[in-house]
């Protein structure tokens, strides 16, 4: 096998087995509740896919975990642990709902992109303190983002229980006016447009990725940050634009919740999405397109889980257990003997050397 | 008891999570691993507290098993991170998330219920009464306090006098500054960093189960709430010392105590939960902003020294 | 005869790469054997596998006649083996006495007897004449008491075959003869050295027996006396060396770079650089000499536009540059090639093409409209590097990490080449590279300077400093001490700056 052959390979082999991995330990799991492994996987699968509103219903499940997959995967590609996904989609779902509320007399063509414009604001507010901190500071990321994770889930619950309560019973605000709500393709599933929305944004940030300026710089950040300040970028300017951009996905994450799921900002409304979102990155290589391929894998397991639960006397907890496992070992560098990068290219010392080459062509 | 004496024993109460976890947290950064699966290993401990006391009906039996599992937690931690060279803050998250989920799925396993367990077969921690000690004021509020509560303090003194008077001490403090330099003194640094990391996990475990056992008795969901968190930002605020991050414990649990005093004014009780993590993110900020200000006043400083 | 050290056979293979073949070398009790090559040539691996660090895949070590297997330094340190490091291996933050005792603390109880540890350590430094001071931070100590820590620190653990790993490599001429003077004073008492390196002068002065490796290989084991420099040299690169690019003589006054009265802090000094001033002709290699340390890289990283100046100026050409960005200063001309390749200079992980832009993409060639690279213009670059500076590779997607340290050090040279700068700043340009491209790089720099260009060559390697110089500028505790003509000036006295023992008026 060539060696570029075996690298490209590599990558999703290791993918591959650590989700196999995960759902043998899923397995184990099942068995204590007495229903067989089988069976609940059964139920998973039909779930997921048994009939076309559940197909819908598993793409709607991947939307938002397309869009924090995203958020997560160009952060860490540039190495900035952004774990305040979470917050910055509550920050940015909340000031989505705000402008769709008081803006509900706006046309739509105006008032949903003020909505989505909001949102990513209200997520780039969010990266703010914790960017500052870490840079200006050099406090660990991931301990602010945590606290800012949980400020923002209290502070959006206060908000939508007290000053911006609704009509109902819950905390949650009042329902957006319909100019802000995004367009479903069915009536029976939650599927929106947001969907396509969030498919576009992967293909973009794919380009920005691997295509231009900044992606180089900031693949350079995330691999070695001494050589990025040696080419002549502001480290932590560039940072502070991914950690940035980043949250602006977020808040995209829970801009598409309120204006095609809920209608209205529901208090806690996310299911862990900012964090599934680091699952869905990592499982997609952290590549924007991967990142879809793992967002349509964990939206499957997720709503197939809900019919699992159901059918069988097996928790949906069962799936964040296993998105666990599947993150340790696909982090896990040396678990499989994939060895990745940097290694010495067989006969280096025997290559021929570009004035060779030339020489070679010229004859 | 007056006010001051409560606040001071709410405080007490409060601290072993911290204090606990905070004295894992500094033991890892000593050994040069971060360790942000705190969280996940302390509520190791609140989990299987609550189960082995359940089953054993011995409070202090199952103090000890939420030590043990939270150190297989640690363990597992490392293997990853030193065996497998995975980024330790990848996997920390992930650990987190990991007894997060398997927390919660086991409680509908085992009991069928969702959210949280709490059942009369349940045998919290007892509180320890100082014959005498009521009588004298301040020092109070030492009485009828958990057995866990003391097991922090005296690791305090412990782990001081570990780091500063022994060759395992020297050799931890050496480790985290340049651990190529340890292991070619003939020492095995690999060792020293399992020992390290697991024994931490084993102080989150003690701390859990306080928090589920003593403080109150019963499991929720996600119950350590980024106590995990602060007690990392507590060894970070004293400078991974333990006497450090003692005070750090300290400051965290007494702004623990307040909110709950306000808790009961009739005040949106969101905002009154938000004021640990703005005081662990301010704390952060000050003495992360007060150790620059110094650096820069070293390097900007008159030049004496030729 | 009695032999310390017996290798046999060893071998060690990483992958595809053979680093050492079938290597066998016998070390007599009570002499100081060199073991010489080149960069790569497989030196530190094998002493590597000596004091345990890795494992051999073949092969049989014999210590005193005895068949020995380690699986770890400490199996090494129990049969009385020890190594200084190039790299020392000390705690900063530790006192030095910490540093020498750690590992085998004496104790009292459970504590560490600190009084104890003292008695033993000082008169061991008595013993053999390296005085230290026991409780000063080994970080704020000077380079040469460094190294006699590191010495205490294995001869505390009861070496009797003591490895030296390119000792001198650090040290001023003066404060290498002390070196070899208690190197004496150890084989005296009857213990072994190991001494590797590849400066052949200092071989000659210090060896009983002398190993020449060759590409994993032992190329020739000699007596001292039976053998000179040239001959070694030939051993040791196997061929005769290309011939040397000459000077052409030109002078020029044209000051392309002026450094007025510069003060740059380091890590934890307030003035790693203090108020230095210094100019760099057209055409002119100005080569700054040093131990390494005495602020050389700050100065370097300040000139590059890594590191602010707290006060001074720098022009280019007579314009101020002393506030613009390190971008700015890149396109305006100034190439930098910096001291460590593999964090500084290059993503290990990328590609040499993506490398060969590094810094340049900037420009209007590579980046066009909306931020997009252009491939095809980067890979014609990179062609065009792995041509013009002879680099060995298959293609030019291979990740350079892969590439041998010569060859990456090519990729470097060369991207800070092709731009046609005005100014080049080449930190250590051939630290850790074999022969054959130390030439190379050193012809290079050379026909750089007949076109024209400047160059800042800063360097601790006083041969290098010799070789390439138009002017020597001594640097010594972020001053320069000295600007003297290297056609008027001996190494010792030259050694003398560098210690900070003489300053020119």
């Amino acid at each position: 096998m060539s060696g570029k052959l075996k690298k490209a390979l590599a990558a999703p082999a290791k993918t591959l087995f650590a989700i196999f991995v995960a759902l043998v330990i899923g397995a184990l799991l099942v068995l204590p509740t007495g229903t067989t492994p089988l069976e609940a996987y059964k139920e998973l699968w039909n779930g997921a896919f048994g009939s076309k509103i559940n197909i819908l219903n598993t793409l709607a499940r991947s939307t938002p975990l397309l869009f924090t997959g995203l958020a997560a995967a160009l952060a860490f590609r540039g190495g900035v642990f952004n774990i305040g996904i979470e917050g910055q989609l509550y920050i940015g779902a909340f000031s989505a709902a705000l402008i769709g509320i008081y803006g509900q007399n706006l046309p739509p063509v105006i008032l949903i992109p003020l909505c989505i414009l909001g949102a990513m604001l209200g997520g780039l507010l969010w990266a703010v303190i914790p960017g500052i901190l870490n840079t200006k500071y050099q406090i660990n990321l991931v301990v602010i983002c945590t606290m800012m994770n949980n400020i923002a889930e209290l502070f959006t619950d206060y908000l939508c229980g007290y000053p911006f309560k609704g009509d109902i019973p819950t905390n949650a605000t009042l329902k957006l006016g319909e100019n802000a709500w995004l367009m479903r393709f069915d009536e029976r599933s939650e599927l929106n447009i947001g969907f396509i929305l969030a498919v576009v944004c992967a293909v973009l940030l794919y380009i920005l990725m691997f295509k231009t300026r900044f992606g180089y710089e900031t693949r350079a950040l995330g691999l070695n940050r001494r050589f990025t300040s040696y080419i002549g970028v502001n480290v932590n300017r560039k940072i502070l634009a991914v950690l940035f951009l980043s949250g602006m996905i977020a808040g995209l994450a829970g801009a598409e919740q309120v204006m095609g799921v809920n209608h209205r900002f529901i208090s806690a409304f996310s299911s862990d999405y900012g964090f599934t979102g680091i699952t869905v990155a990592l499982l997609g290589g952290l590549n924007p397109l991967g990142v879809v391929i793992g967002a349509l894998f964990f939206g499957a397991l997720e709503n197939g889980a809900i019919q699992m639960e159901v059918m069988t006397n097996v928790s949906r907890d069962l799936i964040s257990s296993l998105q666990a496992v599947i993150i340790m070992l696909i982090a896990a560098e040396e678990l499989i003997r994939t060895r990745r990068g940097i290694k010495k290219v067989k006969g280096a010392g025997k290559a021929p050397s570009g004035r060779e080459r030339k020489e070679a062509s010229a004859s | 008891m007056n006010a001051l004496e409560t606040l001071l024993e709410t405080t007490l109460r409060t601290l072993p999570p911290v204090l606990l976890a905070g004295m894992g947290g500094m033991l890892a950064n000593r050994i040069g691993i971060l360790n942000l699966g705190l969280e996940g290993m302390m509520l190791t401990g609140s989990f299987v507290g609550v189960i082995a006391s359940y089953y054993t009906g011995s409070a202090y039996g199952a103090l000890l098993i939420a030590g043990l599992a939270s150190a297989l937690v640690a363990l597992i931690f490392s293997l990853f991170t030193i065996r497998f060279k995975a980024n330790p803050t990848v996997v920390g998250v992930a650990v987190n998330m990991l007894i997060a989920g398997l927390s919660t799925y086991f409680l509908s396993v085992l009991f069928g219920v969702r959210g949280s367990f709490s059942d009369s077969n349940i045998v919290g921690l007892p509180k320890i009464a100082l014959p005498g000690i009521s009588e004298i004021p301040v020092l109070r509020a030492f009485n009828n306090q958990n057995l866990t509560v003391w097991l922090a303090l005296l690791f305090v003194i412990l782990l001081h006098y570990v780091f500063y008077h022994t060759s395992l001490g020297l050799r931890i403090r050496a480790t985290g500054q340049f651990p190529m330099a340890v292991t070619t003194a003939g020492v095995n640094v690999k060792a020293l960093q399992y020992g390290a990391l697991v024994f931490g996990g084993f102080l989150c475990g003690l701390g859990g189960a306080h928090l589920s056992l003593g403080q109150l008795t019963l499991f929720t969901e996600d119950m350590t709430s980024g106590r995990g968190f602060i007690a990392l930002a507590a060894a970070i605020f004293g400078k991974n010392t333990p006497v450090g991050t003692l005070i750090g414990a300290l400051l965290f649990s007494f702004t623990d105590g307040v909110t709950r005093r306000i808790q009961t004014s009739g005040f949106p009780s969101m905002l009154i939960d938000m004021i640990p993590y703005i005081v662990t993110v301010v704390t952060l900020w000050i003495v992360e902003m007060h150790a620059l200000s110094r650096r820069k006043k070293m390097l900007t400083g008159r030049a004496s020294r030729k | 005869m009695e032999y310390s050290v017996e290798l046999e056979g060893i071998r060690k293979v990483y992958g595809p790469v053979i680093a050492n073949d079938d290597i066998s070398i016998k070390v007599r009790k009570g002499s100081v054997t060199c073991i010489v090559g080149e960069n790569g040539a497989g030196k530190s691996t094998l002493m590597n596998i000596l004091y345990g660090l890795e494992q051999p895949t073949a092969g049989t070590i014999r210590i005193n006649g005895e068949t020995v297997r380690f699986s770890s330094s400490r199996d090494a340190i129990k049969k009385k083996i020890g190594m200084v490091h190039q790299h020392f291996m000390l705690v900063n933050e530790l006192s030095v006495l910490e540093n020498v005792i750690i590992g085998m603390e004496p104790r009292k109880g459970p504590s560490l007897n600190y009084k104890k540890a003292r008695a033993v350590v000082s008169e061991l430094g008595e013993r053999f004449g390296m005085q230290v001071p026991l409780d000063e931070k080994a970080g704020d100590l000077a380079v040469g008491i460094q190294q006699k820590v590191e010495i205490l620190k294995i001869l505390y653990r009861g070496a009797e075959i003591l490895i030296f790993d390119e000792p001198t490599a650090v040290l001023t001429p003066q404060e290498t003869r002390e070196l070899f003077a208690n190197i004496r004073t150890l084989t005296a008492d009857g213990k072994t050295v190991l001494l590797i390196t590849h400066h052949l002068d200092e071989v000659m002065e210090i060896s009983d027996d002398i190993v020449v490796v060759r590409r994993g290989k032992v190329v020739a084991t000699l007596k001292k006396e039976e053998t000179d420099v040239k001959q070694l040299a030939f051993h040791m690169v196997g061929s005769a060396l290309p011939e040397e690019c000459q000077r052409e003589e030109k002078q020029s006054d044209q000051v392309v770079l002026a450094v007025k009265e510069i003060t740059v802090a380091g890590a934890n000094k307030p003035n790693a650089v203090n108020r230095l001033s210094l100019e760099v002709h057209e055409g002119e290699i100005l080569g700054v000499a040093g131990v390494s340390g005495n602020g050389q890289s700050e100065l370097a990283r300040a000139l590059a536009g890594l590191v602010p100046v707290t006060s001074g100026s720098i022009s280019l050409c007579d314009r101020d540059i002393t506030r613009k960005s390190r971008r700015a200063r890149l396109l305006d001309g100034i190439s930098y090639i910096p001291e460590d390749r593999k964090t500084d200079g290059l993503c290990l992980q990328w590609s040499i093409a993506e490398n060969a832009i590094a810094g340049y993409y900037v420009q209007p060639a590579y980046s066009g409209r909306f931020g997009f690279i252009n491939r095809k213009k980067m890979n014609e670059t990179a062609e065009r590097i792995i041509q013009e500076y002879d680099v060995r590779t298959p293609s030019a997607a291979v990740p350079v990490g892969s590439l041998s340290g010569g060859n990456q050090q090519k990729v470097v040279i060369g991207r800070e080449t092709v731009v046609d700068p005005k100014l080049i700043i080449a930190a250590e340009p051939t630290r850790g590279v074999d022969i054959g491209a130390v030439s190379f790089i050193h012809n290079d720099i050379i026909a750089l300077r007949n076109k024209g260009v400047s160059v800042l060559l800063i360097s601790s390697d006083l041969d290098e400093i010799f070789r390439l110089s138009d002017r020597i500028a001594v640097m010594y505790n972020g001053e320069i001490a000295a600007i003297v003509d290297p056609s008027s000036i001996t190494r010792e006295e030259l050694g003398l700056y560098m210690a900070g023992a003489k300053k020119e008026g």
